[in-house]
Order: structure tokens, then sequence, then C-alpha cells
């Protein structure tokens, strides 16, 4: 294993250890919320909007993991039908569909949805929380996404499988990785 | 060449077309493929409006109803992985031990039960078919017949509440989640009745399918077993009810409903803090793979909702004067094709935008359509080569069933859930009759 992809595989769990912490942290902001609304008769006016900022951050959190260890949900009905070279040609092109998509949306994002925001310092409507920190992450998330998608890329035309296994990405071995 | 450029034209129907064929049959991950296509379509249709595509996401993501998903994941995971599965198995198996089919039934009886406290089909084929299927292979069960009880079973989970695909279909189409899962109880018990006729019939005929069940129990201590999957049953009632009663959100149900479950995980099962982290782990990465999915649809979503597409099909489907049971039929083989290429949230998440509008334009009642499209999805995850309920349960059996044998074994209950279709459309108020109640 080089370190280039200890590196990868490094970075993709803490993320995903990342969005396991956001989750607790849903589950803890939800039960203070009923807490508070039924037995202190005092609802956190906060906890419905960061809980969608935690919701959104989970998600965009776990996209570099889902690449990596394959778990993305995705087609393999015709990529299986071809021949091992055929099947190496279409795990790249895969690849570049992810690195196109993320590279647009990131640019995108980095030319105008962020400027507005930045410009505007967009906070939530009720707890007037900052949503800039928030709305960063999607477009950097993309961004590491973009890069384990070319680091595929290279594992692949090194004759590599481009995603590793779960017990590699820390993930269960359920059988569930590998049947979109 | 206006014509051709225009929404209505041929240019739009091929970028969509050829850009969604291209990039999925890469194997590409669908959220980015959809995503991609979307993006196309604003930079080439709607003057290059791009952006709404990242409002359209951030309004979708951030939205709190939508939090209940990877709640109700991960209790599923938490119940998977605490081993509750096994009481809730042993507690039921004397019950249908006199029956033709004896453990069969009983696998469909566990994933009612489990469905009604895990909401995913995945789940619960995969906690109930690990408990079932070495005890019947010990038993000398068929095994393609197992596996056929135990992914016919599992998609019990999608339709009996708390279920994802309500909740999703809720969130996406601003349908009352309550209302929804209420709808979904009825049809979801029917199935069950369904399924277990079925193997009654089978097995009547053919005994060596099923050579025997648990030890025969006298009626009282049958009933007694069941009152051990009290805690189940608790859990349920506090999920259900605590939505149904307008007390709580989903959201916060299923919040109560995960804490509860860890608790039982905990006393009643084998729960360790370690398989605890294990489960979330698990568990947000399975919700990253269907919110990235979520995230290609709702900008795919957004770039043909700008462009008036759902509304230039009704129009279309209006013009060519077909009656409504006509256009659900079309609807219903639309998804039997994608069912046998996507898995089943996917299909539902790309195609309620489109769906929706048009089946409510000629006055299809949104929460019907909501168990009714639940129910088609449920077909996907029996359906293969892509039937992801079929792939777990033959890596459960440890590759002794094929995916094919166990796709052949489910054809019965295939055409079951196609029946199940035709009959909530000839008779809709066995889904609206709970709903109407509130």
């Amino acid at each position: 294993m080089d370190w280039v992809e200890r590196g990868a595989i490094w970075l993709c769990r803490l993320l995903n250890y990342a969005a396991a912490v956001a989750a607790l942290a849903i589950l803890g902001l939800v039960m203070a919320g009923v807490t508070m609304r039924y037995v202190f008769n005092d609802p956190l006016g906060f906890t419905e909007e960061l809980v969608g900022l935690l919701l959104i951050a989970i998600v965009f959190l776990t996209v570099p993991l889902g690449l990596l260890s394959g778990r993305s949900i995705h087609v393999s009905l015709v990529t299986q039908l071809l021949p091992p070279l055929g099947r190496r040609i279409a795990q790249i092109l895969a690849s570049l569909v992810v690195i196109v998509f993320a590279g647009w949306y990131v640019w995108v994002a980095y030319d105008k949805w962020l400027a507005l925001a930045f410009r505007l310092d967009l906070k939530t409507e009720v707890a007037r929380l900052p949503l800039t920190p928030w709305m960063v992450l999607v477009p950097a998330m993309l961004a590491v996404a973009a890069a384990v998608a070319v680091y595929q890329i290279v594992r692949v035309l090194t004759g590599r499988p481009a995603t590793v296994s779960a017990r590699q990405a820390g993930l269960p071995d359920d059988g569930m990785g590998d049947g979109g | 060449m206006e014509w051709a450029t225009g929404v209505d034209g041929p240019m739009f129907w091929l970028t969509l077309s050829g850009s969604i064929l291209a990039t999925i049959g890469t194997g590409a991950p669908l959220g980015a493929a959809l995503g991609l296509t979307g993006l196309v379509i604003l930079q080439l249709f709607a003057n290059g409006a791009t952006s709404l595509a990242m409002d359209a996401v951030w309004n979708v993501l951030t939205e709190f109803t939508l939090s209940a998903i990877p709640l109700f994941i991960f209790m599923g995971e938490v119940l998977l992985r605490s081993g509750v599965s096994q009481r809730v198995y042993r507690a039921l198996a004397p019950a249908f031990s006199r029956v033709p089919g004896g453990l069969l039934h009983t696998n469909i009886a566990v994933c009612t039960v489990f469905g009604a406290v895990s909401g995913s089909s995945l789940s619960t084929a995969a906690a109930v078919g690990s408990v079932a299927y070495p005890e019947m292979q010990r038993l000398g069960y068929q095994r393609p017949m197992i596996v056929g009880s135990l992914a016919a079973g599992g998609t019990l989970g999608l339709l009996i509440p708390p279920s994802l695909a309500l909740l999703i279909y809720g969130a996406l189409t601003e349908t009352s989640v309550g209302k929804l899962f209420l709808a979904g109880i009825l049809p979801g018990l029917m199935m069950a009745a369904l399924f277990m006729i079925y193997i009654w019939l089978r097995c009547r005929s053919r005994r060596d399918l099923s050579p025997g069940g648990a030890d025969a129990l006298p009626l009282l201590p049958t009933l007694l077993s069941l009152l051990r999957i009290w805690p189940l049953a608790l859990l349920f009632v506090a999920v259900m009810g605590s939505i149904l009663g307008g007390i709580a959100t989903p959201t916060e149900a299923a919040g109560v409903g995960l804490a509860a479950a860890i608790v039982i995980g905990f006393v009643w099962g084998d729960l360790t803090p370690a398989k605890l982290w294990q489960a979330f782990v698990g568990s947000v990465a399975t919700f990253g793979s269907i919110g990235f999915v979520v995230v290609g649809a709702v900008i795919l979503g957004q770039s043909v909702s700008i462009l008036g597409i759902p509304q230039e099909l009704v129009r279309t489907v209006g013009s060519l004067n077909l009656a409504p049971w006509q256009v659900l039929a079309l609807v219903v083989l639309i998804y039997l094709v994608l069912g046998c290429l996507f898995d089943g949230l996917s299909i539902m998440i790309m195609t309620l935008p489109i769906v929706v509008p048009l089946m409510t334009a000629l006055g299809y009642d949104p929460v019907w359509l909501g168990v009714i499209i639940t129910i088609m999805i449920e077909i996907g995850m029996v359906t293969p080569p892509v039937g992801l309920n079929l792939y777990v349960l033959t890596a459960i059996t440890g590759r002794q069933v094929t995916p094919m044998q166990a796709a052949s074994a489910t054809v019965p209950y295939w055409l079951l859930l196609l029946l199940g279709v035709a009959i909530l459309t000839l008779a809709p108020q066995i889904a609206l009759f709970l709903p109407g109640l509130i």
C-alpha cells in the first residue's frame, strides 16, 4: 500500500467519521429539542435549522468514501458485460463523469453561489446561524470527490481496481456495497 | 432553428436521453450522472442558469423532514446489529408450525414486524435473512424457496411504516408523511397476507418444499411467546403513535425511536458500544449513497421543472385522450423497466418530479400514489439484475443460492406485488381508509 493510497483512504475515512459524528449530533439535537419542547415547554429555536445544516454536511462528507469504496449507487448492468479492457475504459469514463460534474459544480459555486452568499453574509432565518461555513463545505467536498476520481483513474491505469475493499474503507462488509 | 433547440424540440430530448444513457452507462455514480445531465440542460436550454442547481440542492437537503431518513436508517441498522431479529424470530416461529409452509410464513411475519420498526427493505431482508436462512437450511427447506420468501418479505420493510420510501416521497412532494405512513399499513398487511396465501397454496401441494418448522406449541404458550416481542411493539407504537397523534414530527419520532432502539439493543439484544459506532459509520455511508442520488436527481429535476417539462408532459398526455387507468398502466410499465436498471429509491427520486404532477393532474390522490410508487419500487428491489434484496440474500447464503435462482424463486411474489397494485387501483380505499380518519 503506497502512501497516496494510505492518505486517500485515511482522508475519506476521516470524512466519513466526521459524518458519523454529525449524525450523532443530529440525534443529540433532536433529543434535546424533544426534551425541551415536551418536558420543559421551552423549545430550542435552532434545532431544525442546525439539523438541516448537519444533514447536508453528512451527504457531502460521505461522497468521497462512497466513491473510493464503490458504495455510491451506480448501474453496473452495461459494464459487467464488457471484457476486462472495456471495463477499465468504462471505469476511467465513470471517473471522468465525476470529475466533470464535481468540477462544474465547484466552479459555479465559487463563481456565483458562494460569492453572493459571502457578499450578503447569509444567515439562517430563525436562529441567525452563519450559513457560509456550511455552504463552503459543499464545493469543498466535491473538490475532494474530484480528487478521489482522479486518483481512481491513476489506479486503473496502473492495473489496480478503482475501488478499495469494505475492510480498507472501514465499512461493514454486508454485501450491500456493489449491488447498484 | 428554434423548433430544434426549444424544450419541445428534438435537441432537448436527445440531450436529455443521450446524456443520461452515456453517463449512467459508464457505471458512474448515479448522483454525478444525473447531476451532470441537469447541469448540461441548464447550461444549454435555460440560459446557463446553473447556479439554480446549487440553490435547489441546498434547499432540499437542508429540509428538516429529510433528516428523519438517516435516523430511520440508523434505527434499522442498530436493530440489525443488536441481534433482536433473532429474538423476534424465535418468538414467532411456533405460531406457524402447524401450517403448510411453516417457517416460510414466519419469514413473512417477522419481516412484517421488523418492517414496522426499520423502514428499510435491505435492513429487513438482511436482519431476518441472517437469522432465518441457517436455521431453515438445517431443517431441510428448499434453499431458493427460503430466499424467495425473505426477498419478498424484505420488501414489506419499505411499505409498512415507518418507511424510507414514503418519507422521501412525502418530503419531495410535500405530502403529509403521517397520512402516507397510515396509508402504508393496510396495503402492507394485505401484501403480507397475499404472500402467506401463496406459500400456503404452494406448500400444501408440495410438502417437500417445507419439511416442518419449530416444535408446535399449544395455543396459549404460542400466544405467550408472541408477548416476548413487546419491546419492538412498544417501539412501533412510540414512533408511529407520536407521528399520527400529531405529537411529534417524523424527525422527532425517528430520533426518539433511534434512542429507544439503542436502549433496546443494549438491554434486550447484544449491542455493544463498538457495534453501535459501526452501525453509525455504516449508516452514514448508506445514507450518503442515497443522498448523492438525491443531489443529482434534484439538479435534474430542477432543470426539467424550470423548463416546464412536467406541465408539457401533462398537456401532451391530455391531448392523447388516454383514460387515467391507461396512463397508470403506462407508468407501472415504465417503473417495471426502470426496476431492471436502477435501485428502488433512485427510481423514486428520479421520477417524482415528472410522475407526481402528471398523475395528480389526472385526478389520482397523492397519498394513494405514494403507496403505489412504493410498491413499484419494492418490485424493483426483487427484479434482476439490480434487485438489491436478491444480492444481499445471496450474500447471506454464502452464494449457495445464485442471484438468478433467487430471482426465479421470487417471481411469484413479484407477480403478487403487481396484483397488489391492481387491487389498490380497484379499491383505493384500502390505502386511503386510515388516512381518511385523521
